[in-house]
């Protein structure tokens, strides 16, 4: 039934993004990328039974909002992309230095070449129902390049804040390029304005070319009834791509990440924070894929689980043939702090190789009542007690090379969830 | 002037997987008024830990009857937050690690949680307060920056406890086993931590096997434990005897039908 009238909403957006002024080349993509989809199934997540929830079309229920959302008005983002309205505020120094910024409209226009074999690129690579349906029916995003033997130290933020009016579901592809030996910083905020229910999909893709170096902080804090997030990576040789995500969204949710570890010496860290709460469900693909040798790949993924909510983790590592002396660990933990609630933290590792190093730990537990009687014992209330407990796991996934202050940010935006559900 | 008293207590610990309670202490009564330092020996599993976990309410121990009080309020009904904010203090005998939480975050939120929330303490009175007490127990800053107690050697545990009890200024300070593991340079280091608290308004409670930590923090009183009860109660002089003598040979002498643990 969902089926059936997703597939006729989905049919009148197609024809009425068709019908927009594009070039050809683009309807040709969008058009190839909509028979795709067509073809393949949506994503497999293990254990979160997710395939008959609404993803495509608006739903009636309106998830209740929570005030938090005016906080981050305030914060001006250098790069901002509200509904189809972008604004661009960017810091001088990075102007200077070469860093190139379009709007997806912007990109059309001016770097059509680099958006059309990036669009290519994604569509070839495209293995889902999901990611097809993105490219096809994507209206708005950003592409951001920085050149060769470009180094920027400051922090690149950038906000993706869906829309509430949009009568279809609101697709939205971030890609970023990286150049020879150049360094960038982001910080990419993901929300939804008040009212919001329509499903929200958001691509990242990003591209590293040799020795390039990238950390990506992803805080996303949609309020849509269903999210999909999808981030990929291809690695270039010796580059290095921190993911740090966090997810304090309100709605249901399902996040892939991948790195895609192709050159020989590349590296990956995915470092992944999720707290759901009341009924959400949420479903964790995180995937490090190891092709070049010497390679090195790292899963943390730490959620905290309260009232009735689901989280469930899968980290998945392979090893492919060729892949020789690469590393490949992860990490899935869960607490919850409900009897309510359930989770799963699924390692799965694949290897092909013999002289690699790969290992996995994973577990599921309670918050630990001797730490609790301990910081008790010392005054603190129940509550407080509770709250540094939980912070403090998951902190520990909190990367120690993110700036100081954004750190602070993250961990408040935590802590806000924790006491707000 | 503040009294702890303990009053015919009876206390059960519960078996977390067949629920099955065994009694530990069986009547025991004891008064600690501040500017006093008692301390309690004896024989291994007499319940001297477990008498300090009863007081702190760690809710493994079932006070089966009797009562704890300070200063005529019973503490039975309180929550453990709230008897440390009444002023007691257990050192523990092991300390758990908590990651995460710097040992500078824990402290300072253990001192606001003390105070009402017009009279946080400012960063540098409480950083002021800090350093004193890190440069007495011989303890370095870099302690502050790391994780709660995590890969603490035992020493460093049991001087962060100290620390964490000249920080808090409790009235009654319970130090269980504090002397275990500490060499004797170390031993001294926290015997001069606690005499440097010691005055009319605090007091403090030694549980140890060991005569060796009486050299360094001299008590008024001495309590010998067994079976769940003060078997007898003397000064200092008491401690040295029993060095000499050994538990078996007091509990002969009082005429006590008690098996001692450790005995064959």
């Amino acid at each position: 039934m969902v089926e059936k009238v997703e597939k006729q909403a989905l049919a009148t957006a197609m024809e009425r993004i068709l019908k927009q002024v594009e070039p050809q080349w683009l309807k040709e993509i969008r058009i190839q990328a909509w028979q795709r989809a067509n073809q393949l199934e949506l994503p497999r997540v293990d254990k979160i039974a997710y395939k008959d929830w609404p993803q495509f079309i608006t739903s009636k229920t309106i998830i209740k909002q929570q005030k938090d959302i005016d906080a981050q008005q305030q914060i001006e983002y250098q790069l901002s992309n509200y509904a189809d309205h972008y604004s661009k505020k960017l810091a001088k120094s990075m102007q200077e230095k070469g860093l190139k910024t379009y709007t997806f409209k912007e990109a059309i226009q001016l770097v059509p070449q680099i958006l059309k074999d990036q669009l290519i690129k994604m569509l070839k690579q495209a293995n889902t129902k999901t990611e097809a349906y993105q490219i096809a029916l994507m209206t708005s995003g950003w592409l951001i390049k920085v050149p060769d033997n470009v180094e920027i130290d400051e922090v690149l933020t950038i906000l993706t804040d869906q829309a509430s009016d949009q009568q279809t579901d609101y697709c939205n592809q971030t890609i970023v390029i990286l150049g020879k030996n150049s360094k960038l910083k982001i910080m990419h905020e993901i929300a939804s304005t008040p009212q919001s229910a329509s499903p929200t999909h958001i691509g990242v893709n990003i591209t590293l070319h040799a020795n390039a170096q990238l950390q990506y902080i992803g805080l996303d804090q949609l309020a849509s009834n269903f999210g999909y997030l999808k981030r990929t990576a291809h690695l270039a040789t010796a580059s290095q791509l921190n993911w740090q995500l966090v997810d304090l969204s309100k709605g249901n949710l399902i996040s892939e990440c991948t790195s895609h570890l192709i050159g020989a010496g590349s590296e990956s860290k995915i470092n992944v924070i999720s707290i759901t709460s009341q009924q959400q469900q949420h479903g964790f693909n995180t995937k490090l894929l190891n092709y070049g040798h010497h390679s090195k790949g790292e899963i943390n993924q730490r959620g905290v689980l309260l009232d009735a909510s689901k989280l469930v983790f899968n980290g998945i590592g392979k090893i492919y043939h060729g892949a020789h002396g690469t590393y490949a660990n992860q990490e899935n933990r869960l607490m919850m702090l409900s009897s309510h609630a359930s989770g799963d933290a699924n390692p799965i590792l694949l290897i092909e190789e013999n002289d690699v190093v790969a290992g996995h730990a994973a577990s599921v537990g309670q918050i630990d009542k001797q730490q609790l009687y301990y910081l008790m014992s010392r005054g603190l209330s129940k509550a407080m007690a509770q709250k540094l407990v939980v912070t403090g796991f998951l902190s520990k996934t909190i990367d120690s090379s993110i700036d100081q202050a954004l750190a602070q940010r993250i961990l408040g935006k935590i802590e806000e969830k924790l006491v707000n559900g | 002037m503040s009294t702890l008293v303990i009053r015919q207590l009876h206390v059960a610990i519960v078996d977390n997987e067949t629920k099955k309670q065994t009694e530990i202490i069986k009547g025991l009564d004891l008064t600690i008024n501040t500017g006093e330092t008692h301390a309690i020996m004896g024989p291994n599993g007499t319940g001297k830990s477990t008498l300090s976990q009863a007081i702190m309410g760690h809710p493994n121990y079932i006070v089966t009857s009797g009562d704890i009080l300070v200063d005529n309020v019973s503490l039975l009904a309180k929550t453990v937050d709230e008897r440390a904010r009444l002023g007691l203090f257990l050192a523990m005998q092991y300390p758990v690690e908590i990651s995460g939480i710097t040992n500078f975050e824990f402290m300072r939120a253990a001192m606001n949680a003390q105070r009402s929330p017009k009279e946080q303490l400012s960063i540098g009175n409480f950083m002021a307060e800090l350093q004193r007490n890190l440069k007495m127990l011989n303890m370095s800053e870099a302690m502050l920056e790391r994780y709660l107690n995590e890969g603490f050697s035992g020493g460093e545990k049991k001087r962060n406890e100290i620390l964490q009890m000249m920080m808090l200024r409790p009235k009654f300070a319970i130090l269980d086993e504090i002397d275990s593991g500490l060499d004797i340079d170390a031993l001294q280091v926290v015997a001069q931590g606690v005499n440097a608290l010691a005055g009319p308004k605090f007091a403090t409670l030694m549980i140890t096997h060991y005569q060796r930590l009486l050299d360094y923090i001299k008590p008024d009183y001495v309590h010998i434990m067994m079976d769940g009860r003060i078997v007898k109660t003397g000064t200092g002089a008491l401690a040295q005897e029993l060095e000499q003598t050994g538990y078996a040979h007091l509990r002969d002498e009082l005429g006590l039908d008690i098996k001692l643990v450790d005995e064959d």
